[in-house]
């Protein structure tokens, strides 16, 4: 890469014929001058839109029923929303026309709506309460309480990972072995078949509930750990959606992403932008979801992965589809 | 701070050139340098002396980060047009290899490209790009190493991902 080195008397040989000149000059002096103009003067055109709005809201309002009579909630989807259905039902790949059932609490995620939808944001992670969201701690590995599935079904249920040996609401300052602030001590703590180390699943009262590995107290990957570690490897991957972006629900486009990400992701920390309102759900072949939080070019759960190269082939892809 | 003729005269080309180099687009280019230059006419921000130009490109690169990222679609509307060499007029002496190389810069992905440009093209060291896009060194030099490699995979016929 020695000419790298050069690259600024190249480009000066190859865009020499660019340059700022007077035109544009004047063509900023103009819009500049243009600016508190504009905005004194912009007052009658926000009036304008507003009373617009305000009309359109009333009559949508008076038309929706006619137009939207009420369905139930699992209504038959045409769309194409990235979907889950029943965790463990017979173990089938999703496709794009496949009609899929909810396992998720009312209003918590919404699946199979309008395709307007595609790509708003939708947060899979359980929320905290007590400062610390709910979570099982496997010898230094921890798993975050996922909102859907509500009770994951047997089938799923992979080894045995042992049993919590301490219930706290501390997590943060126990000493190892198999914490938790939500399952209690005694029960046990069981892998995700085929998905060991990206998803554990516990018993919450009565309920059989899946948990991702994520980051917690400055600690994200262990040892030699690698991203695939964290995750799961992309021939179980069905879909994709990305938050402002769309959903990949053809299998091989979502499984090639998922190699993209696995194959370039560097790693850059244990923390996990929390502020961040973009994601990325992941859909796997048994039913279940996983995701990751979005934010500069990179990826979160457990640690922050820069991975440039996954966004612009999620980018090529959705206009491909 | 020098006044704002001095500032376009000293800056402007580079500032255009890098967001040409970025967007591959001269309309799109011109329209971020006029947006950059307008917005320290209006809002007349207190810069440190010998960080103006600093400055231009961090507002210049951000606007162009928004460009490219905001629209899906934005292939059709930035990318697609060939990135076209604009060379001065005794310049007529095209080497395919720098063009090449001129391409492949242009190809990377928009975090990889953003670092090669203000380190290689615009000569910044790494703290002051880091100060610029308010990142930590280490994943700077990470992008710059990364966008090495990805680039010599480019010139040697293989694919921008």
């Amino acid at each position: 890469m020695n000419r790298l080195e050069h690259l600024p008397e190249i480009a000066e040989r190859h865009l020499g014929g660019l340059t700022a000149d007077a035109r544009l000059m004047g063509k900023i002096k103009l819009a500049a001058a243009d600016q508190p103009t504009r905005r004194h003067a912009g007052w009658r055109p926000v009036l304008a839109s507003c009373v617009a709005l305000a009309l359109c809201l009333c009559i949508g309002l008076w038309a929706w029923p006619a137009v939207f009579p009420a369905a139930p909630v699992n209504m038959k989807a045409s769309s194409t929303l990235l979907g889950t259905r029943a965790a463990g039902d017979d173990i089938q790949p999703v496709t794009g026309d496949m009609i899929r059932a909810l396992d998720v609490p009312a209003g918590s995620i919404s699946v199979g709506g309008s395709t307007a939808d595609a790509g708003s944001y939708r947060n899979l992670f359980a929320p905290e309460r007590d400062g610390n969201f709910p979570l099982i701690m496997v010898n230094g590995a921890t798993y975050r309480m996922l909102i859907s599935p509500t009770n994951m079904n047997e089938k799923l249920l992979g080894e045995s990972l042992g049993a919590v040996t301490e219930y706290t609401l501390e997590p943060a300052l126990s000493n190892g072995g198999i914490v938790s602030n939500t399952v209690s001590a005694g029960d046990t703590v069981y892998a995700v078949k085929d998905i060991k180390g990206a998803m554990a699943a516990a018993y919450v009262k009565g309920s059989l509930r899946v948990f991702q590995r994520v980051s917690f107290a400055g600690t994200a990957i262990l040892g030699s750990e690698t991203l695939t570690d964290t995750l799961v490897s992309s021939e179980h991957i069905t879909a994709m959606e990305l938050t402002g972006a769309g959903v990949i629900d053809v299998p091989a486009t979502a499984q090639n992403l998922m190699k993209t990400l696995l194959d370039n992701a560097e790693y850059e920390s244990a923390s996990v932008g929390s502020g961040d309102t973009k994601s990325l759900l992941i859909g796997l072949d048994n039913g279940l979801l996983m995701q990751l939080m979005v934010g500069d070019d990179t990826l979160s759960a457990c640690g922050t992965w820069s991975c440039p190269e996954f966004f612009e082939a999620y980018a090529t892809a959705v206009e491909a589809e | 701070m020098p006044n704002f003729e001095e500032l376009y005269g000293q800056y402007a080309t580079d500032v255009l050139r890098v967001c040409y180099f970025y967007l591959g687009d001269r309309q799109k280019a011109e329209d971020v340098c006029q947006d950059v230059f307008v917005r320290l006419m209006i809002n007349t921000p207190q810069l440190e002396e010998g960080r103006e130009k600093a400055w231009l490109l961090k507002v210049a690169l951000n606007r162009c980060r928004d460009l490219w990222r905001g629209s899906w679609t934005r292939r059709v509307v930035l990318g697609s047009p060939v990135f076209e060499m604009i060379p001065a007029p005794d310049e007529s002496d095209h080497k395919d290899d720098e063009e090449a190389m001129m391409v492949a810069v242009h190809q990377l992905p928009s975090a990889f490209r953003e670092v090669i440009l203000l380190h290689y093209y615009q000569n910044y060291g790494i703290s002051e790009i880091a100060q610029m896009m308010d990142l930590p060194e280490g994943t700077i030099s990470s992008r710059l190493s990364r966008g090495r490699k990805k680039l010599e995979s480019i010139l040697q016929g293989g694919d921008a991902q």
